[in-house]
């Protein structure tokens, strides 16, 4: 009994890590990239001014200012206060009734107030969305990344009851020996990053519960949903526009109440519900840097006279507390680089494990002299052909033209492209030759994108590093360690060749 | 390798058997789940509209777990009809309290 508990444990570990596990590859290194989400947004806008010093007042006012000009018709404003990380404001309207954009998001410089002159570009939003949306239509991709995370729940659960011999089998390494040198890979990799995978993965699956388990919202609060998330403290409320117009209040007169509210905190976004209607409500939400539940401080002011309302996030029971804190956990804004980079590199373990779990199911089938066509050609495909399509995408950024119509989408195009190209290839070579070049492709256009941005940008190495810009310094040096990690991949599979040849 | 053709066969065999109650039996049960917590939870404590959401929050956030021992179970269940009805089973009984016991 015992043994076939295991045995069957086994069984579904290899079938719930395989089917998802190439999916599963692919979220959990864009899901890496996104801890760098503000930095890629601002490395793939090179023209932008680097250095930017903000102020709070100017930077609100600025920003109510565009919004009056161009949208004083909208339903809500929401207005994103620029970050160290990011120093951009972000606007955005929706507009429920008159003429205009239902929906329309910008980035403004916040000393001109006016939408930035730089590139059209996704920047960090491209990996971020496609690390849970995979840039499907409607929820498709939500829910196929849902049922891959379920599953790897149920890898990580099964995985633990297999390799019972968790800490003696993490330092065992057997290097050189085939599939056995996977196993002892793929474990190392699981356990040195463990609680990171098994939070990863459970908060994953809260933050989108209202979509893969919507059922107990439905029987209970029927179709008045916004009830629901409002008791949960995860939206505010605002009351019924009055139909009335009303001036809406100096946004940047509001900011010393929250000041002494929240000292040595900054304010991170304003709401702006019915902007120029009687029933105003404005909410400040402070900067998510600074802490790690979602759950953040609010104040909720009258959008006319300027009032302070209430402060409802203090009376936030228990479970809303927790799945706030699990919510900020999985974005993980809060903290320093030091910790963005460790959770960074938790991320890339996570990657790891996958790739050399799927390597290690097929390398153990063709051990025993079985051939699996497809899953080889899957495995190439995605872990070679994924680093080869995230660099095309950081190539395409510097080298679309300006001015290229549909441009962000292009980037997005070539990623795919490149991703197309590495799978055919994957497709018609399974071997330990295509292995190595896709590796080396991948290692030659990461080292080279150094080159390209000094080539095409004023922020190359030679003018970055010494000028102490972190920012354009730190991705080349990611760069070159990125396209170095290929680089060691592609000599270690020309190793294995040899072994097996001998 | 251990991986002899007789233990292949019948590891498939007992793979296509289990895939329907882990993928068809564990999602409903979940969903069971998720109703009948709040349920419970409002009858627990009655008059107080917030507990309604921390009800749902409690089973939302509960039911990845308890959909992932129900995969397990399904694997684990010494036959097929066993994995089904301990799944289906439990699944109907809560879905019965919701519905019952749903404002």
């Amino acid at each position: 009994m015992r043994h076939g508990f295991r045995q069957a444990m086994a069984l579904l570990h290899s079938w719930a890590g395989l089917v998802p596990g190439w999916l599963l590859f692919a979220v959990f290194l864009t899901g890496s990239l996104s801890y760098f989400r503000p930095e890629i947004s601002q490395w793939t806008r090179p023209e932008l001014p680097s250095g930017a010093m903000s102020d709070p007042g100017r930077d609100v006012r600025a920003a109510q200012d565009y919004l009056t000009r161009t949208a004083p018709d909208a339903t809500r404003w929401l207005i994103e206060m620029p970050l160290a990380r990011l120093p951009l404001t972000g606007v955005t309207l929706w507009r429920e009734r008159g003429a205009g954009p239902h929906y329309r998001h910008d980035l403004l410089d916040p000393r001109q107030g006016m939408p930035i002159a730089a590139r059209a570009t996704h920047g960090g939003d491209f990996f971020y969305y496609f690390h849970f949306d995979l840039h499907m239509p409607w929820r498709l991709g939500r829910l196929i990344v849902g049922f891959s995370a379920m599953a790897m729940l149920v890898a990580l659960l099964t995985g633990l009851i297999v390799h019972r011999r968790l800490f003696a089998d993490f330092f065992t390494f057997r290097p050189g020996k085939g599939p056995r040198s996977w196993l002892d890979a793929h474990n190392a990799c699981g356990v040195l990053a463990l609680p990171y995978h098994v939070m990863i993965t459970y908060s994953g699956l809260v933050i989108l519960m209202s979509l893969y388990l919507p059922w107990g919202i439905d029987l209970l609060y029927g179709t008045d949903r916004a009830r629901f998330f409002a008791e949960a403290g995860q939206n505010f409320r605002p009351p019924p526009a009055a139909g009335v117009p009303a001036g809406l209040v100096d946004l940047a007169s509001l900011m010393p109440e929250a000041a002494r509210r929240w000292p040595g905190e900054a304010v991170g976004r304003i709401d702006v519900y019915g902007p120029g209607d009687a029933a105003a409500r404005v909410v400040f939400t402070v900067a998510d840097d600074a802490r790690l539940s979602h759950a953040r401080a609010r104040l909720i002011f009258d959008g006319v006279g300027g009032t302070l309302l209430s402060e409802p996030e203090n009376g936030l029971p228990g479970p809303a507390r927790l799945e706030r804190a699990l919510y900020g956990m999985h974005l993980g804004r809060f903290g320093g680089p030091l910790l963005h980079a460790l959770f960074f590199c938790s991320g890339l373990l996570g990657a790891a494990m996958v790739g050399a779990g799927l390597i290690l199911w097929t390398g153990k089938r063709r051990a025993a002299g079985e051939t699996h066509p497809v899953a080889e050609a899957l495995n190439l495909a995605v872990i070679g052909g994924l680093p080869i399509a995230i660099a095309a995408f950081f190539w395409a950024n510097r080298l679309l033209p300006v001015g290229l119509a549909a441009r962000a989408d292009r980037e997005g195009l070539c990623f795919f492209a490149a991703w197309m190209v590495a799978g055919i290839h994957a497709a018609l070579h399974r071997d330990a030759a295509a292995w190595r070049t896709q590796f080396r492709c991948a290692a030659g256009l990461f080292l080279a994108l150094p080159v390209l941005d000094g080539l095409t940008t004023s922020h190359g190495l030679p003018v970055s590093l010494p000028a102490g810009d972190w920012l354009f310094a730190g991705f080349d040096l990611a760069f070159l360690a990125g396209g170095g990690g290929m680089a060691g991949l592609s000599l270690l599979s020309r190793r294995n060749r040899r072994r097996v040849a001998k | 390798m251990r991986a002899s053709g007789g233990t292949r066969r019948t590891t498939g065999a007992g793979m296509r058997s289990r895939l329907g109650p882990a993928v068809l039996g564990g999602y409903p049960l979940a969903a069971a789940w998720v109703m009948a917590v709040p349920v419970l939870w409002a009858a627990i404590y009655p008059d107080d509209p917030f507990r309604l959401a921390d009800g749902v929050l409690i089973g939302s956030m509960s039911a990845f777990a308890v959909c992932a021992l129900a995969v397990l179970w399904a694997f684990a269940a010494p036959t097929a009809r066993h994995a089904w009805i301990g799944l289906l089973g439990p699944a109907f009984l809560l879905a019965l309290m919701a519905g019952l016991g749903a404002p």
